[in-house]
């Protein structure tokens, strides 16, 4: 168990007490408990289970960036316990005040870095269960967050009656909600809107009964059950819409507009709305993906389009079919740049200036493909992305790093004339930079910033199972990933599978090396710590007896004899190459298994070994440390690097001189 | 005489100019080439060739690791350099000099007059930076201001090419105050006080413009286009690859830019220096009386033999 799960019962005990002094204070008219169906039907092993389902009705309110609705929640208590209190994500009231969780949090530790202009809110008017009877609800709901008076993202309802394993509410509900000036991916601007966190949501129930309910923290992200949603928008006119799923209907009522869309299976359901919205749609791979972007945006959203092209089909191979028949890709406009670079289920947002795409930096391609594979890893997988944000996270950046290597080559970061860089490099960077105090697998918000989220769930991950994949093979862990996509697909893995997936592929080593990488901050530096060579001749001195007594003088052909000592620090092991140069031009290459903390590699011959170097393929991204893994007997004065960094300097003068 | 033979004759001058730059960029580039290469470079086989392997991997790692004496370095660089650029004013009066001469002499004139300019050409050099970084500041805030206003109502498109649009008027009058000091510095070279010079820069920037402006945007022209080929040259020649003689073509390609560089500037000053000794009827009067006795080279003296009288 997690010290995260651990704190997650703590919060719902201390909970349920608070449920059962109101439901004891209301205990006069009790109604019956919740029973199950008499056959439950249980879904196909492939399939999900329809936990969450959500009939909504909502109208936008432009001018006051407000969305009133209404709607029914099918839920069913698919865990082993019976449950006598549901709990709410309100996630808008976040953006409530300065005291909310999210917002008394020090900016700049949030992913969206910028702290919005304008408020927003979410209120519940009124809340019934059928099951129930026709009381209003709502009014015996926790006014805030557990433990925390000043934040209301996560709520309490204590129900009247028990509802047993299997049984299933419906959960009637009206609401309004405002939404605030773009902040974490939700809002507006201007004319933009992006409506996500709308509307009242159920939190998970594990199988075991535990309430999976968090706040809103600014280092993490979220975790819900799957579910069906038909959801209807009312909007004015000349809004283009694009949304989570399939549009079903679109009707123009007078100076209104009524959509519908269908959405099957999913855990969220997002929406966006512009009367600026240029559209664009293609067939991709089975998928009507459909592109909406501002006017000017046209090359931006060309390279989104080739990036899908390329992205979509490959996800597809490697981790299961997507399995809903439209993708929306929005791109916003700059003034709602916050808005950008989020995944929602069949709905991602892209974004960049409008000359991204011919920056010669890979912003479009980088976001898009990132986002498209969250599809897998939270849209369809759907762990828990606060407990486990590396499972979605870190999966994710690597899936987005290959996939841009295979299609970009060197330059799958930036291209420009003469300098190219890799994702794996920049991410290496970023990930050896923030150091190996911390583990990689824990809870969002133990991390001390999202700067350090930044290092460690996204790069370290990624450049854990790049390291991972260069040593034992990347076929082998594409066949892992395979396994692991499919099996769990919509069934809220944790690490746990994708471990013994590993282990069924690549081995003990791969699996062990990888446990210890992610969970107890594991680290390596592999270093070529000595190179020596001396010279030897035939041996001097008297040999032999009697008649066959000779004396060596010990003239005749000399030889060198050298010796590379290669050291392994760190609590990671990887098998690795030592490559010895000679100084006639030959190179030999031994394996060391780096069972040992150190080795030496010996060589005699005529030619002296000039140089040695320890991974000489730089396979091992995770090493801490590049700059000591070669030695050489003399160093080389670095010309290149002077005649570059001369000619700069010369334009420089030339440019700011007199 | 023409602004190509001008700056013909004065080859030496220019070849001068070019060494010193080169010179002051090897001695501001040293130091951090060095820090660069320590980290990972010096000790791999491949020398500093991995520096510009594809991908990035290695220069990655040693800016990482040379990171701290690297910025060390690099503020010590800037020092250098400012001090550096700041003495160029020598050199560019050479340059300038030899440029305005009527009769061919040789380096230790040019060298004596550089001297004996290099107070005037500190303080116009000094005013012009003044005055671009005063011009830039504002337009930077109001470029930022503008884009900022336009950006929530326009599309994101319109609203870049009007900042744009703003950012090239400010360029321009950045550019001007440029194009002034080099006429300014030809008036001084001539033997005018900076105010005078300044004066006469002033009017035959207002009579020629058309001409100056153009022929400033050719050689800025020339001058961003020699890198940007340059670079696709340098590219296909890939230093990551072994072999000494990458590096020689490198080598060539760039000094081929930086020396091009200052061909561009000495053509556009033999240019400045032709439309101010232009014939009678185009010609600026040239302050005498304004001068320092004896400052003024035979030539120019020569030139303006009927001085119109003073303003
Ligand atoms: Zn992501």
């Amino acid at each position: 168990m997690s010290r995260l799960t651990e704190a997650a019962v703590g919060v719902g005990l201390a909970a349920l007490g608070l449920a059962l002094t109101l439901a004891a204070a209301d205990s006069l008219a009790e109604p019956a408990p919740v029973a199950p169906p008499a056959a439950p039907a249980a879904p196909p092993p492939d399939a999900p289970a329809r936990v969450a389902s959500y009939r909504l009705e909502a109208s936008l309110d432009v001018p006051a960036h407000r969305v009133t609705g209404k709607g029914t929640l099918t839920w069913t208590n698919a865990s082993s316990e019976p449950t006598r209190e549901l709990w709410f994500h309100l996630y808008l009231n976040a953006f409530k005040n300065d005291k909310t969780v999210f917002l008394r949090s020090p900016f700049g530790a949030g992913r969206s870095g910028d702290h919005g202009s304008d408020y927003g809110y979410i209120d519940v008017s009124r809340l019934t269960v059928r099951e129930l009877g026709t009381d209003d609800l709502w009014p015996r709901a926790a006014r805030h967050s557990p433990g925390d008076p000043d934040d209301q993202t996560d709520i309490v309802l204590p129900l009247p009656a028990e509802v047993a394993p299997g049984a299933t509410l419906h959960i009637d509900f009206e609401w309004q909600s405002r939404l605030p000036s773009i902040v974490e991916r939700t809002g507006y601007s201007g004319s933009f809107h992006l409506v996500g966190h709308w509307f009242p949501k159920i939190a998970r129930r594990e199988p075991d009964g535990r309430w999976a309910h968090f706040t809103f923290h600014p280092q993490a992200e979220f975790y819900a059950d799957f579910g069906s949603y038909d959801v209807s928008l009312d909007v004015p006119a000349e809004m283009v819409v694009g949304a989570t799923g399939t549009q079903v209907r679109d009707e123009r009522q007078g100076a209104r507009r009524r959509l519908e869309f269908h959405a099957d299976p999913v855990h969220d359901f997002v929406w966006t709305a512009s009367p600026e919205f240029r559209e664009r749609g293609e067939q991709i791979d089975g998928v009507r993906v459909r592109f909406l972007y501002p006017p000017g945006h046209e090359t931006n959203t060309e390279t989104a389009v080739d990036a899908i092209r390329f992205a979509l089909p490959r996800f597809n191979r490697l981790y299961g079919a997507y399995p809903h028949p439209t993708l929306t890709v929005v791109h916003p406009p700059e003034h709602a740049r916050n808005a950008g670079g989020m995944e929602y289920p069949a709905l991602i947002t892209t974004g960049g200036p409008w000359w991204a795409a011919k920056s010669g930096v890979r912003m479009i391609e980088g976001v898009t493909v990132h986002e498209l594979g969250h599809q897998w890893f939270q849209g369809i997988l759907a762990s828990n992305e606060q407990a486990w944000p590396f499972l979605d996270e870190g999966f994710n950046t690597f899936a987005e790093m290959r996939a841009l290597d295979a299609r970009y080559g060197p330059g799958s970061m930036i291209a420009l004339p003469g300098l190219t860089l890799s994702g794996a490099a920049a991410r290496r960077a970023v990930a050896i930079s923030a150091g190996h105090d911390h583990p990689v697998a824990q809870p969002a918000d133990r991390f001390s910033s999202f700067d350090s989220i930044g290092a460690l769930v996204y790069a370290r991950t990624a450049i854990t199972l790049e390291t991972v994949g260069n040593v034992w093979g990347h076929d082998g862990l594409e066949r892992a990933f395979s396994r692991y996509a499919r099996r769990e697909r919509f069934r809220h893995p944790g690490p746990k599978g994708f471990l013994e997936d590993v282990r069924v592929e690549l081995g003990n080593d791969a699996h062990g090396s990888l446990h210890t990488a992610l969970f107890d901050k594991g680290w390596v530096d592999y270093e070529l710590a000595d190179l020596d060579c001396v010279e030897i001749g035939p041996a001097r001195g008297v040999f032999g007896d009697g008649a066959a007594r000779t004396t060596s003088t010990g003239d005749g052909e000399k030889q060198r004899s050298c010796r590379a000592l290669v050291r392994r620090k760190g609590t990671l092991r990887f098998p690795v190459d030592v490559e010895l140069i000679f100084a006639d031009g030959t190179r030999q290459r031994r394996r060391w298994q780096a069972d040992e903390d150190w080795a030496t590699f010996d060589a005699t011959g005529k030619s002296e070994v000039v140089a040695a170097t320890v991974d000489p393929d730089r396979l091992v991204l995770l090493d801490e440390n590049l700059g000591n893994n070669s030695r050489r007997q003399r160093s080389e004065f670095g010309h290149r690097a002077l005649e570059r960094l001369t000619y700069a300097a010369g334009l420089a003068l030339a440019l700011a001189g007199p | 005489m023409s602004a190509v033979a001008r700056t013909r004759r004065a080859w030496r001058a220019v070849l001068w100019v070019y060494g010193l730059r080169l010179l002051a960029a090897w001695i501001v580039a040293s130091p951090l080439a060095r820090a660069l290469t320590s980290s990972v470079a010096a000790q791999h086989p491949r020398g500093d060739a991995i520096l510009f392997d594809a991908g990035g991997l290695e220069l990655v790692e040693s800016l990482r690791l040379s990171l701290p004496v690297l910025a060390s370095e690099l503020k010590g660089a800037l020092l250098i350099g400012t001090a550096l650029g700041a003495l160029s004013l020598i050199p560019a009066a050479v340059l300038l000099a030899a440029l305005v001469e009527e009769t061919p002499s040789g380096l230790p004139r040019w060298l004596g007059r550089a001297v004996e300019l290099f107070p005037r050409f500190v303080l116009s050099f000094g005013a012009r930076l003044f005055c671009q970084g005063a011009v830039l500041a504002a337009g930077a805030i109001a470029l930022v201001r503008l884009h900022r206003r336009l950006a929530s109502s326009w599309s994101d498109q319109s609203a870049a090419f009007t900042a744009a649009g703003l950012g090239l008027l400010v360029l321009a009058a950045a550019a001007a105050l440029g194009i002034l000091e080099d006429l300014v510095r030809v008036e001084a070279v001539r033997g005018a006080t900076l105010k005078s010079a300044l004066r006469r820069a002033a009017r035959l920037l207002r009579a020629r413009w058309a001409t100056l402006t153009g022929s400033w945007l050719l050689m800025a022209g020339c001058s961003l286009l020699l890198p940007l080929g340059a670079a696709s040259l340098v590219g296909l020649l890939d230093v990551s690859q072994p072999g000494a003689s990458r590096l020689i073509g490198v080598t060539l390609v760039h000094q081929g830019v930086a020396l091009g560089l200052v061909v561009a500037r000495s053509l556009w000053l033999s240019l400045v220096v032709e439309l101010g000794s232009a014939p009678r009827a185009e010609r600026l009067p040239i302050d005498l009386q304004v001068a320092p006795a004896g400052a003024i080279p035979a030539e120019v003296e020569a030139h303006d033999a009927a001085p119109e009288p003073r303003e």
